[in-house]
């Protein structure tokens, strides 16, 4: 591979059409990308420091609040019976529903060859793995007696007790363990070429040393390459059926219940799709500042966002789709509990949740239809927050409303969280923050030799281009897709 | 039409195909018309199951045609005017459902309507057949909504196609390509929302009130996704009879057929996904109300059935697939395409057809039942070929042509 230069130099205006602003060599994207974590302690931003500090405060809420609960127990929550599920069920499956965004981008669309993913995937990789372990610990902290968590896992034991393998809630350990390691391992594979791009740069003995050992003796031999490329197929292979599982799985927890509202046969897919619309909400949330902060507009452009748009939209009308179907069967069932379930929603105590829901999820998505919308960064980032909001508003819609009120009156009650339910969700943001801070600091954001690759695809294009002859037309150069994907994502 | 200003080396030879499907129209139609006159009760039952079965292939065909506009690709570019001609059959095809309304009318005066809610004796109070909850569907589910509906359905899938298939063919003959392509896009957007929408209801209607009682939130979304798995299948083998027109050879790699190969795995995989979703969130409820549709599809032989889906509509194309090479290669996909339509056929009959017959035996034994979807299906192809046969096989003006020859030859 040669090293490739850029067909135009000098600043180009983000149109929203490429995914790789020209101007860019090899050693540019490796020192833009790969200087970030190897800036001295001494010299760390102010920025990043603020940011860190106050992730970290929301940290020790966190951690008060979960010593708090080890001492006190879960009645310092506002469960009761027959709420029994709260905020920590809706916080647990909120966080993971954030994280699947993070291994659509990774491994589905790896397998559909976009190559658009490239500058957003360890980004959203990460995002991935820290709201899996912001979510993990929630069912962990609800059992109770959260130290004999080992218990959900089956082994002989002097009890004679095994989980019921026919629960949901069951299959639930396995499936976020499962997924929690396999998108670790395709994390940690996908980051050894990076490591030893950092060992080789760096100045610092220390740094050249820890980054040295972190890339396991990586040398860039053909036979290293080939390897890698193998794994990241597997591992790939490996995830898109567990970010899948996880989210029906988490579905079925609910609609294996005889519950009105949970037991609804579309849940499975209408989570998944879920999940990964209030997934990509935040990566665009995280992204908007992150590029601006480090400077990647280059890397991070106007068409991803784009396309992330259309993601969400995507998504979101899928959600609205289970929202209807839900409607429709209350409306056609004959069944009094279901008809009173949407009658509940749209009229019972807590009914201000499900018309927020409606506006966040359907109502305020739909300007994304316009592409003048989809490329607003303000826009996206308003509509982006609505939409973490409203996904949130969708788990309290489905856990609380349906609990408060099930089949028999005189066992209906109200779910009010406490301060400790309000602490230990904000306190979680710290725990994530922490974690993001942290990776920013240290770990390369992006991944540098794939976007080495891209670049080079991209200019391999260019050039095709300009030899069929079709000239510099401006319009449609580089429209992003290092090779036409199958069913694109957008 | 302009069929004549095109060149040979542009249009597939369909002529062989069409015949096969002119052929198949006349048994199957004709072995339909037999059993009308034998038994139009039983004619009327098989009619609906195979209406739902063959309209499948033309709504799948006009779902990817809009998808692929939007999402652009290999795969879409190839497939096109295949998605289209199948699509374009659809304002034909409205006439055929004139029989599945005439059913809901009862217009045969059967004693005991087979669409529970079109009897009216089961939706009057007082009478004593009256059924409650089914007479709480009635303002939704009468003949006259219900036909309603249908024309509506038509309506938007006939704009859809028509429109679709327009403005393709205006770019073929030099309107300007950004400007239709963007047409196209634009119209599959909002196009894609209504089909959904629509197709779910088609399903519900004709395929899910036959049990007038029972529902499920995924039937319609079932339904979509079985007609993508077969419309993929449909492509595949569309293509072993179109490869030998000249601009397949000059424009087509493999990676296409790659893609489609990758795509029919992956509904493989979503058909299970959805048919086991279902039945686990009804095993685990147990309630009354949902299980008595699986109980009728499990009793008196129809278990035999489920095992075999499980084994030929699941195990087997999942690994047939599974690989990197078979994918790449036509003649293998043929195969496992062929499989998949047959499967289709048998998931279809489970579907439908325990409605009406309690052993599988009885609905096999039952001749009208394959006379059904040999004859409609026979005119669906005669149709399709019909329409590849009026253009090009390739939108050869098509900004998205660019993507064919990015890929290379491999």
């Amino acid at each position: 591979m040669a090293q490739a230069q850029p067909l135009r130099t000098g600043p180009q205006p983000d149109t929203g059409e490429m995914y790789l602003l020209p101007g860019e060599t090899y050693t540019s994207i490796s020192r833009k990308i790969g200087d970030v974590p190897l800036v001295s302690p001494l010299q760390t931003s102010r920025g990043w420091l603020l940011g860190f500090t106050i992730a970290f405060i929301l940290l020790m809420v966190y951690f008060v609040s979960i010593a708090w609960l080890f001492i006190k127990g879960v009645g310092i929550w506002g469960i009761n019976v027959p709420v029994a599920w709260g905020m920590d069920i809706i916080n647990f499956v909120w966080w993971i529903g954030i994280g699947h965004a993070g291994t659509l981008i990774s491994a589905i669309l790896l397998l559909l060859n976009q190559g658009w993913r490239n500058s957003i995937n360890r980004f959203a990789e990460a995002m991935t793995l820290f709201a899996v372990a912001c979510a993990g610990l929630y069912p962990i902290l609800h059992l109770g007696r959260p130290w004999l968590f080992y218990w959900l896992i089956p082994y002989p034991n002097t009890h004679g007790m095994w989980p019921n393998f026919r629960s949901a809630l069951a299959w639930d350990v396995f499936a976020i363990s499962t997924y929690a390691s396999v998108s670790l391992v395709f994390w940690l594979v996908g980051l050894l070429p990076d490591f030893a791009t950092l060992r080789d740069r760096a100045t610092n003995i220390w740094a050249k040393r820890a980054y040295g050992i972190a890339a396991l003796g990586w040398r860039g031999s053909a036979r290293h390459w080939h390897r890698y490329e193998m794994a990241s197929l597997l591992l790939a292979g490996l995830s898109t059926p567990l970010v899948v599982s996880v989210h029906s799985i988490i579905s079925l927890d609910f609609a294996i219940s005889q519950v009105p509202g949970w037991q609804v046969t579309i849940f499975p897919p209408y989570f998944v799709a879920g999940a990964v619309f209030a997934g990509f909400a935040m990566v665009i949330l995280l992204m908007a500042p992150v590029r601006v902060w480090y400077g990647f507009q280059n890397y991070i452009t106007m068409r991803h966002f784009d396309v992330m748009a259309k993601v969400m939209l995507a998504t979101g009308m899928v959600v609205v789709y289970g929202y209807f179907m839900e409607v429709w069967a209350a409306l056609y069932s004959g069944s009094r509990y279901e008809e009173y379930l949407l009658f509940n929603r749209l009229n019972g105590p807590s009914a201000w949740a499900y018309y927020g829901l409606l506006f966040c999820n359907a109502v305020a998505i739909q300007p994304l239809w316009f592409r003048r919308v989809r490329q607003s960064i303000p826009a996206l980032i308003i509509i982006s927050l609505i939409v973490s909001v409203g996904m949130w508003l969708e788990r309290y819609v489905i856990i609380v409303i349906s609990l408060e009120r099930e089949f028999l009156p005189s066992s209906w009650d109200l779910y009010i969280p406490t301060v400790w339910d309000w602490s230990l969700y904000i306190g979680s943001f710290g725990l994530f923050f922490t974690l993001l801070f942290l990776f920013i600091r240290f770990l390369p954001m992006i991944n540098i030799f794939e976007m080495r690759m891209f670049q080079f695809q991209e200019n391999e294009r260019l050039h095709r281009r300009e030899r069929a002859g079709h000239g510099d037309t401006g319009r449609d150069i580089v429209t992003g897709k290092s090779e036409p994907g199958a069913a694109g994502a957008d | 039409m302009a069929t004549t200003t095109l060149p040979r080396t542009q249009v597939p030879q369909l002529n062989r195909v069409q015949v096969i499907g002119i052929g198949a129209a006349v048994i199957g139609l004709a072995l339909l018309g037999l059993g009308f006159v034998l038994n139009p009760e039983q004619f009327a039952k098989s009619y609906i199951f195979g209406f739902y079965y063959t309209i499948a292939f033309s709504l799948g065909c006009l779902g990817f045609l809009m998808v692929q506009h939007l999402t652009g690709g290999a795969w879409g570019i190839t497939a096109r005017r295949i998605f289209e001609a199948g699509a374009m059959i659809l304002p034909i095809f409205f006439l055929a459902s004139i029989p599945v309304i005439m059913v809901a009318y009862n217009t045969f005066g059967f004693e005991h309507a087979i669409y529970h809610w079109a009897n009216p004796r089961v939706v009057t109070p007082g009478s004593p057949e009256f059924d409650p909850i089914v007479a709480h569907k009635v303002p939704w589910m009468s003949p006259l909504w219900f036909a309603g509906r249908m024309v509506i359905y038509f309506a938007i899938w006939s704009i859809l196609a028509f429109l679709l298939r327009t403005w393709s063919l205006q770019q073929d003959r030099g309107a300007d390509p950004i400007v239709t392509a963007t047409r196209m896009r634009r119209l599959s957007g909002i196009g894609v929302a209504l089909f959904v929408l629509s197709v779910t209801f088609f399903a519900l209607d004709v395929g899910m009130s036959l049990d007038a009682h029972w529902y499920s939130t995924i039937y319609g979304a079932h339904y979509i996704v079985n007609a993508g798995l077969g419309t993929l299948a449909f492509t595949i083998l569309a293509l072993t009879q179109v490869r030998q027109t000249e601009i397949f050879h000059e424009h087509v790699p493999v990676k296409p057929i790659h893609d489609l190969g990758k795509l029919m795995l992956a509904f493989t995989v979503l058909w299970t996904y959805m048919s086991f979703g279902q039945y686990v969130i009804i095993w685990s409820g147990d309630v009354a109300e949902f299980t008595p549709w699986y109980a009728r599809r499990r009793e008196a032989g129809w278990l035999v059935v489920v095992i075999f889906l499980m084994i030929a509509a699941f195990l087997m194309p999942f690994f047939a697939l599974l690989g990197r090479k078979p994918k790449r290669n036509l003649n293998y996909l043929a195969l496992v395409a062929t499989w998949i339509i047959v499967v289709r056929l048998i998931d279809t009959a489970w579907i439908i057809l325990p409605e009406f017959h309690a052993t599988p035996t009885e609905a096999l034994l039952t001749f009208t039942n394959l006379a059904a979807p040999i004859g409609l299906m026979g005119v669906w192809v005669a149709l399709w070929a019909f329409f590849m046969q009026r253009a090009s096989l390739l939108p050869l003006n098509d900004p998205q042509m660019e993507n064919l020859h990015a890929g290379g030859h491999h």
